[in-house]
């Protein structure tokens, strides 16, 4: 849930994760498609356009429309990018992340997973 | 482009969404939707659909998500449920009337709609109604003119002269009780029918087993309804071939029809082929006409060309005329002779305009107490349009309020209605809501929810706001005027309905112990089924004669009592050659005897007196009347009948076996013991229930697997005017109802009335005005428009009721006593309301009502 301050929610952080991977060329669809592509579970449109005005309030992500096109019944597309802010950001929770993935020892995760979806 | 998701769901996205967000979240749809669409265009729709949903349904938790919102669902939606459902709770009492009067008139509009939709529905499931009509035939001789609803058999033979008949099939009720029996068990059945092999050709049933064009093409086959299958066989399934005895001759079972509707004047249970032989001339004639012709074609001149067939009558003076009724219309036509019951079209209308009433009126005051209620809310509405609130957005406001409303109030109508429905149906003798109901109506009935909820929305829009409500505060204006009368129009119509109940309640009573010429009390009848032999039926009425409690026991040819179905037949009257018809009973010499009906000249049929069977004739009163002799004169008469004849040698006093809707035709007795109806009279003090068992015995003794069906005679009477005072506790429900709601009504303009003119009342108090001021001031305002209304009222409703009243030979007067009692009762109740509300005014506070806030 986003709190006020800087923390992120687990579905906010893939979101921005995903703008960040299509880097100004992201929209709603292209960034369900990619969420779905990587983990396998149907992204809602509620809760993607949820997620996406957050974090945009929160500065961590900008928007613009883009131009008329024939698809969509000429609806004008509105691109996402990480701000300045969120790349701050993304960079300091992965680091973080990282940190804490590297200090488990490597005895305590015995079994081998496969890499990729179930 | 052809791909458009559905328009439905992409309007609700335009009206919920935010400007600002609309474009792109509505492009990301539309996308989508072309991707799905590649692959299902109806999962494609169906999963926009869920999108759309989900993004704007009014419950979820989490308000912040939902930034996509426009500011008109924002405001108002989900914050209006809360409003809505916060007011009701406030106002607990106005609003719980409000509901449930609405709730009330609801259920009396379903239950009156149900019975004026059964009735108005008889025989429409044929697909060839249109072209199915009956046959009535006008009997006209210089005697006797009569309609019976049976036709000559032979016209079916004639069909091939008339090419508009495509088809033509004849239906005959079996008029004996028919003994079957199924392996070892007995049944007597009363619903035997006598049809055609064609009988599939006109009327459209549902075969669950058989073949409708061969089923009943051989002799001795039978067709049955599923319930009769589920009675003998304990299933409707795989019956084909099976064997039942009817009057010990094996039929075999050729066909099972499901799903018979109740309302239709074809109530069969089985069907069997006409037995080769002519055995009966009249019957049912329907006919079907062909796709081609009309009717006129077909009725024009019909009568002149079956003329030839019809010689031997019309040589003796009687001519016939023929009329082709269409099935559609049987059950609301004129009774004819040997017809089926039928319901007066009128008193359907009657029901249905009612029904339309009440609700109406309950929607009224539903109206009326919603005005009042906004009125009361101004000063929120105004800060919400202050704030800026749109229209649109106020709008939205009453619709949820309504909804909510009248959503509960539909709630409780129905519940009410599945609540009382075994209640109602026993009072009414009517089996509510026994057939499914269809789409359409459902589909309809949504239909009218919706315009209802939407006018009222619209309406409370349009009072919140218009720039001065001034007007609502005047009571000089038109539409206060207009309101005051509604009110009015209310109370009219609880006079009338106290009125009505009361008449007809009077005249069914006066029916009811007019004095029919004969005394039912004390007798027990039972019938006779004609399978059953002579000897064996005279052995059982002598043993029953010298039972000690019975004084005596009588044997007659009629079909059942209530009920005056006597024999029309030829009669030579007074050595004339001229052959006329007549009513005729057969009966036998204890018949006076045991009805206590009084004899006013000569003698009756007697043993004693070597009366001999057909050489004897008695008649009634009404036929020395017609012929125009005297008492004395007609002892000298004689009549020949089936080349029988001898003297008349009694008059009985008139008397009737029915409730006196027609006037006492003339009636001739013949001397025969055999009948269909045994009627035996206990004396003063005997036991019925003992009494009963031994007559039980004696019959089964002498009539073993002969079924002992009997009945009291009182009791079948009473059978027979339950459908009067069925309608009787009809009318006194409704007259409750309406004088309920015109309560109501009154009450909440009383309530408007309070309200807005607080001030006022707290000014008249302050300067000492007493109670009695107060109701004085109230009383006022109506008593002049319920004057004015029971007014117009009373010659309205006199012309009604002489016009009700006149069609019954017997039938009450109408006095003027019940007009004024009515008419005071219904302005004490009204003086009584306004009594109450000056007195509750009265003890309210002044300074609440005087404050300046």
């Amino acid at each position: 849930m986003g709190s006020k301050g800087k923390y992120l929610g687990e579905f906010e952080e893939m979101v921005l994760l995903a703008v960040g991977v299509q880097d100004n060329q992201a929209y709603g669809i292209s960034i369900k498609h990619k969420i779905e592509e990587i983990t396998g579970r149907t992204v809602s449109m509620g809760a993607l356009h949820a997620a996406l005005n957050r974090l945009e309030e929160k500065d961590y992500v900008s928007s613009k429309l883009g131009e008329a096109t024939k698809m969509r019944g000429g609806k004008r597309k509105r691109f996402y990018s990480v701000s300045v802010h969120g790349q701050k950001l993304i960079t300091d929770l992965m680091a973080q992340r990282q940190q804490l993935w590297e200090a488990i020892p490597k005895e305590a995760f015995t079994v081998r997973w496969t890499s990729g979806k179930k | 482009m052809s791909l458009k998701p559905p328009s439905v769901f992409d309007s609700l996205l335009k009206w919920f969404c935010a400007q600002t967000e609309l474009e792109d979240i509505q492009g990301d749809l539309y996308e989508i939707y072309e991707e799905r669409a590649e692959t299902s265009k109806r999962k494609a729709n169906y999963l926009f659909a869920i999108d759309v949903l989900r993004l704007f349904l009014p419950f979820t938790k989490n308000k912040k998500r939902a930034t996509w919102l426009s500011e008109s669902y924002n405001f108002n939606f989900r914050n209006q449920i809360v409003v809505s459902i916060r007011y009701l709770k406030k106002y607990p009492f106005v609003n719980a009337l409000k509901i449930i009067g609405l709730g009330v008139a609801i259920s009396a509009f379903l239950y009156i709609s149900d019975y004026t939709r059964f009735h108005s529905n008889f025989d429409q499931f044929h697909e060839k109604k249109a072209r199915i009509y009956r046959i009535i035939t006008k009997v006209i001789s210089p005697d006797l003119i009569d309609e019976t609803a049976w036709s000559h058999a032979y016209i079916k033979e004639l069909m091939d002269e008339f090419p508009a008949m495509e088809q033509v099939v004849r239906l005959l009720k079996s008029e004996q009780v028919k003994h079957v029996s199924v392996g070892e068990m007995n049944f007597d059945e009363h619903a035997v029918f006598y049809t055609d092999e064609e009988f599939a050709e006109v009327f459209t049933y549902n075969w669950i087993d058989g073949d409708p064009v061969t089923a009943l093409s051989e002799p001795f086959s039978v067709v049955i309804t599923d319930q009769t299958a589920r009675k003998y066989f304990s299933t409707d399934q795989g019956l084909l071939g099976e064997i039942i005895r009817i009057n010990k001759e094996s039929y075999k079972v050729t066909g099972v029809i499901g799903d018979v509707p109740e309302n239709t004047d074809l109530n069969f249970d089985l069907l069997i082929p006409f037995p080769y032989y002519d055995f009966q001339d009249w019957s049912f004639v329907y006919v079907l006409l062909h796709p081609q012709a009309s009717i006129d074609q077909l009725s024009h001149g019909f009568a002149e060309s079956i003329l030839e067939w019809n010689d031997e009558f019309t040589s003796e003076g009687v001519s016939f005329e023929y009329e082709f009724e269409n099935i559609a219309d049987i059950h609301f036509s004129e009774p004819k002779l040997y017809d089926t019951p039928k319901v007066d079209k009128r008193r359907i209308l009657l029901f249905q305009l009612i029904g339309l009433v009440i609700l109406l009126i309950a929607i009224v005051n539903y109206v009326n107490l919603y005005t009042t209620q906004i009125m009361q809310r101004m000063n929120g509405i105004n800060i919400r349009m202050i704030v800026g609130a749109s229209k649109k957005q106020l709008f939205m406001q009453f619709a949820t309020d309504t909804f909510i409303y009248l959503g509960i109030a539909l709630s409780i109508g129905i519940l009410l209605t599945i609540g009382t429905k075994q209640l109602v149906g026993s009072q009414t003798g009517f089996n509510f809501f026994h057939n499914p109901i269809s789409t359409t109506y459902m589909s309809s009935a949504i239909g009218v929810f919706f315009l209802v909820l939407v006018s009222i929305s619209i309406y409370g829009l349009i009072l919140a706001t218009r720039q001065s409500n001034l007007s609502l505060f005047e009571t000089k204006t038109v539409k206060a005027h207009f309101r005051k009368g509604l009110v009015g129009v209310q109370f009219a119509l609880s006079f009338v309905m106290i009125l009505s109940t009361t008449v007809i309640y009077k005249q069914t009573s006066l029916l009811q112990n007019e004095d029919l010429g004969f005394d039912g009390n004390q007798i027990i009848s039972f019938q006779i089924p004609s399978y059953v032999q002579r000897h064996r039926i005279s052995a059982f009425k002598k043993e029953v004669a010298q039972l000690n409690f019975i004084q005596s026991i009588s044997q007659l040819n009629i079909n059942s009592i209530p009920g005056m179905d006597a024999d029309v037949d030829d009669y030579y009257i007074d050595n004339s050659d001229d052959r006329k018809l007549f009513e005729g009973l057969y009966v036998d010499e204890s018949f006076l005897e045991t009805l206590q009906i009084e004899l006013v000249a000569g003698e009756f049929f007697s043993k004693e007196k070597n009366h001999r069977p057909h050489e004897v004739f008695v008649v009634n009163e009404a036929f020395v009347k017609h012929m125009g002799w005297t008492l004395d004169e007609v002892l000298e008469k004689d009549i020949e009948i089936y080349s029988a004849g001898g003297p008349i040698i009694g008059v009985v006093k008139n008397f009737y076996f029915n409730s006196p809707h027609e006037l006492i035709q003339p009636l001739i007795l013949n001397y025969d013991v055999s009948g269909g109806l045994g009627l035996a009279r206990l004396n003063a003090n005997a036991d019925f229930g003992t009494s009963v068992d031994r007559i039980e015995l004696i019959w089964k003794d002498h009539l073993p697997n002969v079924p002992f069906n009997f009945s009291f005679l009182m009791t079948d009477y009473e059978e027979q005017f339950k459908q009067e005072q069925a309608t009787i506790n009809v009318f006194a429900i409704i007259a409750g109802l309406v004088i309920i709601l015109s309560l109501l009504g009154m009450y909440a303009i009383l309530l408007m009335l309070n309200k807005f003119r607080e001030k006022e009342l707290g000014i008249r108090k302050v300067n000492g005005a007493t109670q009695r001021d107060l109701f004085q001031l109230f009383s006022k305002e109506f008593v002049k428009v319920l004057t004015i209304s029971i007014a117009i009222s009373i010659p309205l409703l006199w012309y009604g009721m002489e016009n009700w009243l006149a069609k019954y030979p017997l039938r009450v007067t109408l006095n003027p006593l019940y007009f004024v009692l009515s008419a005071g009762l219904v302005m004490l109740v009204a003086n009584g309301v306004i009594y109450l509300q000056a007195h509750k005014s009265y003890k309210a506070n002044t300074v609440d009502a005087l404050k300046y806030e």
